[in-house]
């Protein structure tokens, strides 16, 4: 894929897409009508994002965090036992803040916390190098942006997580990743281990076979449409060819968790199926619609 | 805030990738006029809100792209024109067919892929930049432009395969 790579980049910068004249002359029409003082706002239009909005929703949060998950735990040795054992049903499963990065230069802020679970097992294991993977790409990322605009411009990042489930079966960790830089994204990761059987689980492995992606795939375009119809307000990106037809859709590694109702959420990631104002969407999959697509193994999680 | 003139040196400065923006989604230049057209007015109207002209290109960008989602939403089906390639001549015959075929092979991809793989090769735009333009992750970006290398790779096998 490499070559492949360099191939296209290499076509494309011998062959650029140049603007037409006819759009060049539509943007200088434009410009030359522009009134020298700009208009009063209209509605429906785009706003730049506030800078760091994330961050400040975040940065109480983070310092509830720090204290609690942080400086707590490093201070104290004893807490840090207390605060780290979840016992739920005489299941135990650890989770730390096993490593702090943290930024701020009144511009650029960087707070994140990577989680660890203290559990001696392979899917343990593999979770703490997928999320370790994960915050090491952010950040990263986030001192090449800070290098790169030599300290200029805004930008902030913040990784949080919690333990969504800790029961005698099942255990969920939720990291939350928000980003914002020239527009805000957040989105969630969620790591599950099926604790009778000692494996990491995704979405596919619930079922026997593919089928249930196109079952669950139909239910969300449904609630979409359904909500779209009731609330002017709700807008999907669903049933629009123009944006392609896997728009909407969901696979075998698709975010997923249990809620305490018993119920399977598809989440998506902010932007993913709706504008932005839809923030993060969730849809709760009714569960006599996979229920007999699922492993025996995995039917008594859901009610 | 900036200027009359300085906006206007922006809007020049980035013309390319705003059309290219615009192209990618509407796939007509008339399409993409308009939807640049309206999203230079907006983005006026609007210029207190860019509170750091630094970001004024992603902030552009981005009101570019809801424009012309927009508008592709409004006026489907969406016009072919036959000038729907504009590439600069080459004087070498294979180089033209090697060029158009990845040209074809880019408005034939579907989005979100088009979009994505257009601003990344065509502009040189990072993930950061092209998840801030798309309303998307660079995680995200990564994806598509992972799925859409895969399709390009299936559409032109046989002019680059073997290069």
């Amino acid at each position: 894929m490499n070559k492949f790579d360099e191939t296209l980049k290499k076509n494309a910068t011998e062959h650029p897409i140049e603007t037409p004249a006819s759009v060049r002359e539509h943007i200088d029409e434009i410009l030359a009508d522009l009134p020298e003082t700009p208009e009063a706002q209209t509605s429906n239009v785009v706003s730049f994002p506030k800078k760091r909005s994330y961050s400040r929703y975040l940065s109480t949060a983070a310092c509830i965090a720090f204290v609690f998950f942080f400086a707590m735990p490093n201070l104290s040795s004893n807490y840090a036992l207390a605060m780290s054992k979840i016992p739920i049903l005489g299941e135990v499963i650890e989770v730390l803040t096993i490593r702090s990065y943290n930024y701020e230069d009144g511009n650029y802020e960087l707070d994140i916390k990577v989680p660890g679970i203290d559990a001696e097992s392979e899917s343990a294991a593999d979770i703490n190098a997928n999320v370790a993977d994960l915050t090491d790409q952010v950040v990263v990322q986030f001192y090449d942006d800070l290098e790169k605009n030599e300290g200029k411009g805004h930008g902030a990042v913040n990784i949080d997580y919690t333990v969504l489930t800790n029961t005698k079966q099942w255990f969920t960790l939720h990291l939350i990743v928000a980003e914002t830089a020239a527009s805000s994204n957040l989105y969630y990761r969620y790591y599950h281990i099926d604790k009778e059987s000692g494996q990491n689980v995704a979405l596919g492995d619930l079922f026997q076979d593919n089928l249930y992606a196109e079952v669950i795939t139909a239910e969300i375009k449904s609630q979409m449409e359904r909500q779209m119809q009731k609330d002017d307000a709700i807008e999907y990106f669903v049933n629009d060819p123009d944006l392609g037809d896997d728009f909407i859709t969901i696979d075998a590694k698709h975010n997923f968790y249990i809620n305490k109702e018993g119920s399977l959420v598809i989440p998506f990631d902010k932007y993913e199926v709706a504008p932005g104002s839809m923030g993060c969407p969730e849809f709760i999959i009714p569960t006599k619609t996979f229920k007999n697509l699922l492993k025996n193994e995995y039917r008594d999680l859901f009610s | 805030m900036i200027s009359k003139a300085e906006f206007c040196n922006y809007i020049k400065e980035y013309e390319n990738v705003m059309y290219i923006t615009a192209y990618s989604i509407l796939k007509n230049d008339h399409d993409a006029a308009d939807a640049i057209g309206e999203a230079i007015l907006k983005a006026y109207s609007n210029l207190n809100n860019l509170k750091d002209p630094k970001v004024f290109r992603s902030w552009i960008l981005r009101i570019v792209h809801n424009e012309a989602v927009s508008l592709i939403r409004k006026n489907r089906p969406v016009t072919e024109l036959e000038n729907a390639c504009h590439i600069t001549d080459g004087d070498n015959e294979t180089k033209r067919t090697e060029k158009m075929d990845l040209k074809e092979a880019v408005e034939n991809l579907p989005q979100p892929y088009r979009t994505v793989i257009t601003l990344y090769y065509y502009q040189s735009l990072s993930m950061d930049d092209i998840a801030g333009i798309t309303g998307t992750s660079a995680l995200t970006v990564r994806k598509q432009l992972s799925r859409g290398r895969k399709m390009l790779r299936t559409m032109l096998k046989e002019d680059f395969l073997h290069e």
